[in-house]
């Protein structure tokens, strides 16, 4: 008889897992289900064309049937999916938690990254096998004819893709959630949400957010065959995007793995430098997709836009990622994440890199933000002329001046959240009170300054100076041309020209109030609580 | 072996463990008691680098729980108070999972999963469900899993709880074997006779702070200040109380109604004890029997927590 050798996973908890999933009749009853469904959808679709067929003219009825219903199957599958996903991997931390086997597991000598990856990856190949088990009712749709073994392809690729990435994306909000029902709840709703703002930039943004497809199978199967205007170049969508996907799910398993480490020994090194490598690469994308929406006959006002637009969305980026890396001294503070000290390396760079921008100490975090900001003012820089837009020279001020705005802002909200994370001395408070203040400054203001800004006369009135809190004014005025100025009559106080140096110098001002503040109560808080310094 | 300086934890409203002190040589083992939430199980999750303490430190093995989270977590094996298994998976399955998480190589891996099934005695469950298994072989299971890397340090918390008679008998059995492998082992209890008769170091928690450390004899004498001794006689105990009361050395002497026999608070080593019972058999006392008292754990607890405890 013929003998197959056992193949064994090297990481253990991707064996025990794919060992254990499989047992008993759950897994059997799921595949059999999955099958089952899609075949009955596919059945009656095929019924139901057949029918309508009947009534159409001869030549339309020997269209081929094969792209409609490999359609078909493709979105029930991208729904069941989506449905199904969440589940494998919502519960893998949290049933440790409620079972009370994590403990055991962390202690062991594997690190958490491997614990992570162990388990999105068998829960992956259960997906895998959902999949693979579908492939005989693609080879049916593809025999009816009309659809491409390459389209077939790239639809498999990108929902493999995206459901890496929702599975990931379940065990990131699972290691951070106390319950499986929680979990699971908050995984549905994040892929929800995520699939609402990408239905809403796809049809308002001026940017080609069909890049984002593989974040949602849905989406993945209806975008992924596409074409796309990058920089100036035209590519097949499901190239960046699924790119996009993978460093996302990359960095949803990072965070997981770091979320596991908490509370014991933290070593943010990895997780930041996916954090920025994905940065990077979404920024890259973003800014290409804007730039290539731009037509290359264009004026040099739509570039200014492009310009301000680009420098709000740094800023935004930036001020919601400061959330993250620059609340950590709430935590430190009262004992709980402490960071890990530097290790010792060898050259000048490595050493500044692993002391400054990739621990989780009380400078790193700002020091961290920095860098990205660099990282993204070079690729919004180098992406006009990659775009073959020439003009851009013309406009080097706006873009400059943009970034001035936006790296104003971005210290404006470290400045708050290491505030708050001291007053606070609670993450997840802390990350709160800053994104409130973000969205009073972006939404309310505006609001409450209706009357005040359209004043007796077109005078602005006292309180159209509180406007300047909102940065978005400074881009608005960055990146409208003197008409569309006009025509908004947004009176601010200081007028269009000198807005951003207004509002760049008031948001510096008051950065450094607020850190100033924060220090002092930093030490205070230190002193009362008999924190020793550490050896930094 | 083990060694806290200062070991510090709090948590928002509340100091779990204040100032704890303590040094294990390789190969005692020291029993951790005190009444439930004084903070045993706080101090041994800190030495098992499962929480970080606020303040102080410690080592296990030269290894700092804070600074060399890794290296301490190889030397350790750690059992929790309460802990579950994982479902649809067998014993030996689980064993061998814990083992490859434990970086040991595939090729030994068979071995020493068989050793520990052994040394457990659950060879005949080896391919049996662990979620079928009873509570008590759930809980030497456990134990095997925390032996699968051949820890130099066991910290064991409440091993034995909530298991039937016949278990806990079984799982001490078991404790005593590790001890003659040499193990140093912290083992906490808030039941006292469990730990009595192999631990050679004993610690009593109490509210966060370390009443009372060192060895059991030690803790006795200085508790006690003395040692008891029982003395039955065949009539005529009183005079013999009168007789003791004139002797040196003698603290108190009292007729205990439950052992029908003179019970002698004396404070002297082994030769007065001999002394004394010489002049009670020259004064014409009809002495019975002659014993000392062994002191168990349990009275030594509530000694040292009178008044502390509610």
């Amino acid at each position: 008889m013929l003998q197959v050798p056992a193949i064994r996973p090297s990481n253990p908890v991707l064996w025990k897992e794919l060992r254990t999933r499989i047992r008993g009749n759950r897994a059997y009853w799921l595949l059999f289900w999955y099958v089952m469904l899609l075949s009955i959808v596919l059945f009656c679709a095929y019924f139901l064309k057949q029918r309508m067929a009947l009534k159409q003219p001869i030549e339309i009825y020997a269209d081929p049937v094969g792209r409609d219903l490999f359609e078909v199957l493709s979105v029930t599958q991208a729904a069941l999916l989506t449905i199904v996903t969440p589940t494998l991997t919502a519960g893998m931390v949290t049933i440790e938690r409620e079972q009370r086997t994590l403990d055991l597991l962390m202690l062991t000598l594997l690190r958490p990254r491997e614990i992570a990856e162990g388990k999105l990856l068998s829960a992956f190949g259960f997906a895998a096998l959902l999949l693979t088990a579908s492939l005989p009712l693609a080879g049916i749709c593809f025999m009816l004819g009309g659809i491409s073994p390459g389209e077939i392809a790239v639809t498999y690729l990108m929902l493999a893709g995206a459901t890496l990435f929702c599975g990931a994306l379940g065990l990131l909000v699972s290691a951070m959630a106390r319950t499986t029902v929680i979990s699971t709840a908050a995984t549905y709703m994040a892929v929800l949400a995520l699939g609402l703002c990408m239905g809403v930039t796809i049809v308002s943004s001026t940017m080609d957010a069909r890049l984002f497809a593989g974040f949602n199978p849905m989406f993945a199967v209806f975008f992924g065959p596409e074409q796309t205007t990058f920089y100036r170049w035209h590519v097949p969508n499901w190239i960046p995007s699924l790119v996009l996907t993978l460093l996302a799910a990359l960095l949803a398993t990072a965070g997981a793995a770091h979320k596991l480490e908490a509370g014991v020994s933290e070593c943010p090194g990895a997780l930041r430098w996916l954090t920025w490598t994905f940065f990077t690469a979404m920024a890259f994308c973003c800014i290409g997709s804007i730039l290539g929406g731009v037509p290359q006959s264009t004026s040099v006002e739509e570039l200014r836009e492009a310009a301000a637009i680009l420098g709000g969305t740094l800023f935004l980026a930036l001020a919601l990622l400061a959330l993250f890396f620059c609340t950590g001294d709430a935590t430190e503070i009262y004992g709980e994440v402490p960071a890990r000290e530097a290790g010792v390396s060898r050259g000048p760079l490595t050493r500044f890199a692993r002391s400054w921008l990739f621990t989780g100490g009380y400078a790193s975090g700002p020091a961290y933000i920095l860098f990205l900001f660099l990282t993204g003012a070079i690729v919004i820089v180098t992406g006009f002329p990659l775009a073959g837009h020439t003009d851009w020279v013309q406009i080097t001020g706006i873009i400059l001046a943009a970034l001035g705005v936006a790296l104003s802002g971005t210290l404006l909200w470290i400045a708050m959240a290491r505030f708050f994370s001291v007053v606070r001395g609670n993450r997840l408070q802390a990350g709160i009170f800053t994104y409130v203040t973000l969205g009073v400054a972006l939404i309310l203001l505006p609001l409450l300054n209706t009357d005040a800004w359209k004043g007796p006369a077109h005078q602005p009135g006292i309180l159209a100076w509180t406007l300047y809190l909102n940065p978005g004014c400074a881009f608005f005025a960055l990146g409208s041309t003197p008409e569309a100025w006009k025509k908004v009559d947004l009176s601010l106080p200081a007028g269009q020209n000198s807005t951003w140096v207004f509002t760049f110098f008031l948001y510096m001002g008051l950065a450094a109030i607020i850190e100033v503040w924060g220090q002092a109560r930093r030490r205070q808080e230190r002193a009362r609580r008999k924190v020793p310094a550490r050896a930094e | 072996m083990i060694t806290i300086q200062h070991l510090r934890k709090e948590y928002k409203t509340l100091v779990a463990v204040d100032d704890l002190c303590l040094h294990l040589e390789e190969g005692d083992i020291f029993g951790f008691i005190g009444p439930n939430g004084a903070g045993k199980t706080t101090t041994i999750k800190m030495l098992a680098t499962l929480l970080r303490p606020t303040s102080g430190t410690a080592t296990i093995a030269g290894f700092d729980i804070v600074r060399e989270p890794e290296a301490v977590r190889a030397v350790i094996g750690y059992m929790p108070d309460f802990f579950g298994v994982y479902d649809d998976i067998k014993v030996w399955e689980y064993l061998d999972f814990f083992a490859a998480a434990y970086k040991i190589p595939t090729e030994r891996r068979h071995h020493v999963v068989q050793d520990v099934l052994e040394l457990t005695d659950l060879t005949g469950k080896r391919d049996a469900y662990v979620e079928e298994l009873s509570r008590g072989m759930k809980q030497r299971l456990c134990l095997a899993k925390t032996l699968v890397h051949d820890p130099k340090v066991l910290l064991l918390d409440e091993p034995a709880s909530g298991l039937d008679p016949r278990a806990r008998i079984e799982i001490k059995e078991l404790l005593k074997e590790l001890k003659s492998m040499g193990k140093t082992i912290l083992i906490s209890s808030h039941i006292l006779p469990e730990l009595a008769d192999f631990c050679n170091k004993i610690g009593i928690i109490e509210k966060g702070k370390l009443v009372i450390s060192g060895g059991v004899q030690e803790i006795m004498r200085q508790v006690r200040g003395g040692r008891v001794l029982l003395v039955r006689v065949l009539d005529e105990p009183d005079r013999a109380i009168e007789l003791l009361e004139t002797m040196e050395g003698i603290l108190s002497a009292s007729v205990d109604e439950v052992h029908s026999a003179i019970r002698i608070e004396f404070a002297g080593d082994e030769t007065a004890q001999h002394a004394l019972l010489r002049r009670l058999i020259e004064n014409g006392v009809r002495v019975q029997s002659f014993d000392e008292v062994q002191t168990d754990l349990e009275e030594i607890f509530m000694k040292v927590t009178r008044g502390i405890v509610s």
